[in-house]
């Protein structure tokens, strides 16, 4: 007869997640476990680095502290600890500060994993723990590193095998088949000039009936989509999706090629699931193909969230997935009904152009037309932009409410309608023009021609550097309300039972129309907050620490998102919808100092634009 | 084992050694005449408690259950279904060999096992006893606190760990919270410092 104490059992089964267990993996649980004794003079036998375990406190007090001191939170009777270091595989760095000896009742990391693996509210409940956990603690670049977030440098495993441009297809080809590798890259005086792959010889060559003494420059891509070394796994990653290629040149800081990375070497690193999702997504053969694939990204985010430090990581991700299929299903158009008659450019506007996309995020498109463009190809176009909206909506980005989307004839414009359209908003800054202006001024180049986006985007900047204009939406900025009121409370809105704040119109949204308006008075045209901020650093108009107080916030409000959004309990709640009640004292607080940074860069903007008037 | 081993293993840190916590309930207070009806234990590796390593055996056995049987709550069938207490005291030597024991008022856990012992022909030492309830005595007296009566028992002494009060008098249930008292007298009592098992024997005697 084995321990399975009735005591145990008994406590167990009012602890979730053990609540939830079916008999036979409680009876695991309790066969399987051990009990420690904790105190102040055994804290560090107990928390061992090296030894990742999953804790729960049966009876005791004690605080959860960082390695800085920074507390954590408060661990009491039926409270678990430690199992973030068993999902991510990181060493464990907290300590603890006893405040009343008890008894810790621990599991084995396989112990974990097999009631993980064999139980499905086990699994979703440490998911979403692990989650909120990531917000409280905060991110430390010096601890144990993400897969994703190593550098390309330390992966790189040879030199790059290069040819001079003045080659003949035949001399590359003979050493891609010594060397044993599957593209070479054209360099002259460590300048790179291009990229040739196996499957430019099979396509470019063979298939077209070349002749294979003809230089290689004249079967190779040039001036290919690089990376550069001290980037990480999840910037190539990022490329890889976006451009849909397998060879990545990696370049040094004097942009010397000092290798290739493939799709290859990243899946080598570790079977993850986004770069088994985005090569899915880009090998899927038709629209059906890409809708099955589609569907499974918010099961695979979920996942993937639990892994990765800075979950920030995965509206990036979600971003470059929106963008893939974008362009996939431009590609199936095209397939169907030819290429492109002339020079286009499909424009991602608001939360696509910034990259902070999250689950709930709708469509924000739209097309920039050659100026030369006739009717019949506008037609193509029309046509051509349904096809990928619709597309887009059965893959899970919703149809916008708006109607901003490059399917709707008045955003399918020419560089010189879209420069009118500027033109007038600015000149005649109503409500509402502001409020379209702040969606079209967050633009991004999904797919197209990219010189005939940069040009554009160019004027447009200029046009806006206008004072009344800034100081229109430094007003409309002021109007906007953040749901911080008297004495420091939160303001919630109620709707039915709910009461709740909006995390996205009254927090996220003021805050990156705040620093847009920074970056459209500098003529800034990137479109994502953090890299807004990164390039009005040192700027006069914003001080560097109202500035790095502004990313905090941001940083914090998304983070806070996408966690709600990912492990959201009911279909009811509004997606942005967050109940301060239902946050941790720390969240309260954190939450609480990022209104205030908004409310205060809000005066800021009245004060500094609000005189312009 | 020499005692020159031995006296090597004792100079250890306690936290080195192997400990084993056991409860074992009678059919009365006598060591001598009345027989083990059930027998628990669980290893002590510190700061761990194995209870992944704990076992309950009940001892088959046709005596007649007496008065005890208020306090263990075991019926005459249970102790019916019971292993014989051969198989039990040898699957108890394999798991203790080598470990020290410790146990409430040890004593009488090892005056039984004893006569278990002799009865079956059986030559077996563990490599030393602590008792948790000589410990404790020791302790207070050591602070010249009066000793009220009831103050040993086992829910008193974890009490003033902090320990939960149980309901007690289920073999396993008794071992394993004698087990916890275990490591909080010695972690409280060392500090966390390493001393010997010896030094820990000696407060346990």
């Amino acid at each position: 007869m084995t321990s399975d104490s009735q005591d145990i059992r008994r406590f167990l089964q009012q602890t979730p997640p053990f609540d939830g267990l079916e008999p036979d993996l409680l009876k695991r649980a309790t066969d399987k476990m051990q009990a420690m004794y904790l105190c102040q003079a055994n804290r560090d036998e107990i928390i061992r680095g090296d030894r990742p375990m999953l804790y729960l406190v049966r009876s005791g007090a004690s605080d959860l502290i960082d390695k800085d001191g920074q507390h954590i939170e408060r661990l009491e009777p039926g409270d678990l600890f430690g199992y973030p270091s068993l999902l991510t595989g990181r060493p464990i760095t907290n300590k603890l500060q006893v405040i009343a000896d008890g008894i810790l009742w621990t599991w084995s990391a396989e112990v974990f994993d097999e009631l993980r693996h064999r139980s499905q509210s086990f699994e979703r409940y440490f998911m979403n723990a692990h989650g909120q956990r990531l917000l409280t603690e905060r991110s430390t670049r010096s601890g144990g590193l993400d897969w994703t977030e190593k550098s390309l440098a330390s992966i790189l495993n040879r030199e790059p095998v290069a040819i001079a441009s003045d080659a003949t297809i035949r001399e590359a080809a003979i050493k891609m088949s010594q060397e044993r590798v599957s593209c070479l890259l054209v360099v002259d005086e460590e300048q790179l000039r291009g990229i040739l792959t196996d499957r430019d010889l099979r396509n470019r060559v063979v298939a077209a009936g070349l002749s294979t003494e003809v230089a290689v420059t004249a079967v190779m891509t040039p001036m290919p989509a690089v990376v550069y070394a001290r980037e990480s796994l999840f910037d190539a990653l990022t490329a890889m999706g976006q451009t849909n290629i397998h060879h990545l040149p990696v370049l040094d800081e004097h942009e010397r090629p000092v290798g290739v990375i493939t799709a290859t070497d990243l899946m080598q690193q570790q079977r993850s699931e986004p770069v088994l999702l985005i090569n899915a997504l880009f090998k899927a053969a038709d629209r059906e193909a890409l809708v099955q694939e589609a569907k499974k990204i918010p099961d695979y985010l979920r996942s993937f969230a639990s892994r990765v430090k800075d979950i920030g990581t995965i509206g990036r991700l979600l971003t470059s997935l929106t963008d893939g299929m974008t362009k996939k299903l431009i590609r199936l158009y095209e397939q169907e009904h030819g290429s492109a008659p002339c020079a286009y450019v499909w424009l991602a506007f608001g939360s696509q152009a910034r990259g902070d996309q999250t689950l709930g995020s709708d469509q924000d498109n739209g097309l920039l037309l050659a100026d030369t463009v006739t009717d019949g190809q506008r037609q193509w176009f029309a046509a051509m932009a349904t096809y990928v909206c619709e597309g887009l909506a059965d893959c899970g980005i919703r149809l916008c409410p708006g109607d901003i989307m490059a399917m709707n004839p008045t955003w399918q414009k020419t560089s010189v309608e879209w420069d009118d359209q500027f033109q007038k908003w600015i000149r005649s800054p109503t409500p509402k023009a502001i409020m379209h202006s702040m969606i079209f001024f967050d633009s991004r180049a999904v797919a197209g021609h990219a010189s005939l986006y940069r040009s554009h985007r160019e004027r447009v900047a200029k046009q806006a550097q206008r004072d009344m204009f800034l100081g229109n939406i430094a007003r409309h900025i002021g109007e906007l309300s953040v749901p911080l009121g008297l004495f420091n409370r939160f303001r919630t809105k109620s709707e039915g039972e709910f009461e709740y704040i909006d995390i996205k119109k009254q927090a996220i949204a003021i805050l990156n129309d705040i620093v847009r308006l920074y970056a459209l008075a500098k003529g800034i045209t990137a479109p994502s907050t953090p890299a807004r901020l990164e390039q009005l650093r040192g700027k006069s108009l914003l001080s560097d620490k109202d500035n790095a107080n502004l990313l905090e916030a941001w940083q914090f409000l998304t983070q806070l998102r996408l966690n709600i959004q990912m492990y959201r309990q009911h279909e009811a709640i509004p997606a942005n919808a967050i109940d301060p009640e239902s946050l941790s004292m720390l969240q309260r607080r954190q939450l609480k100092a990022a209104f205030r940074v908004i409310k205060n860069a809000q005066q800021g903007v009245t004060f500094k634009f609000g005189r312009n008037m | 084992m020499t005692w020159l081993g031995q006296w090597r293993e004792h100079r250890q840190p306690w936290q080195k050694r192997k400990w084993l916590a056991l409860d074992i309930e009678t059919n009365g207070l006598n060591p001598e005449q009345d027989g083990m009806l059930s027998l628990a234990w669980v290893p002590i590796y510190p700061p761990c408690i194995a209870l992944d390593q704990s076992r309950y055996h009940l001892v088959h056995s046709d005596i007649a259950l007496n008065q005890s049987a208020v306090v263990h709550r075991l019926s005459q069938e249970d102790i019916a279904s019971g292993r014989p207490l051969r198989e039990v005291i040898e699957a108890f030597i394999a798991a203790a060999d080598g470990h020290y024991l410790v146990g409430h008022h040890l004593a009488f856990d090892w005056a039984v096992l004893q006569r278990a012992l002799y009865l079956l022909g059986i030559k077996w030492r563990p490599a030393g006893r602590y008792c948790t309830l000589h410990a404790e005595k020791k302790r207070l007296e050591r602070h010249s606190q009066g000793i009220s009566q009831g103050a040993l028992t086992l829910a008193a002494s974890r009490e003033r760990y902090g320990l939960d009060a149980f309901v007690g008098h289920h073999a396993l249930q008794d071992a394993i919270a004698c087990a916890e008292l275990f490591l909080a007298q010695v972690y409280l009592s060392t500090g966390g410092k390493g001393v010997s098992a010896r030094s820990v024997l000696n407060d346990g005697r």
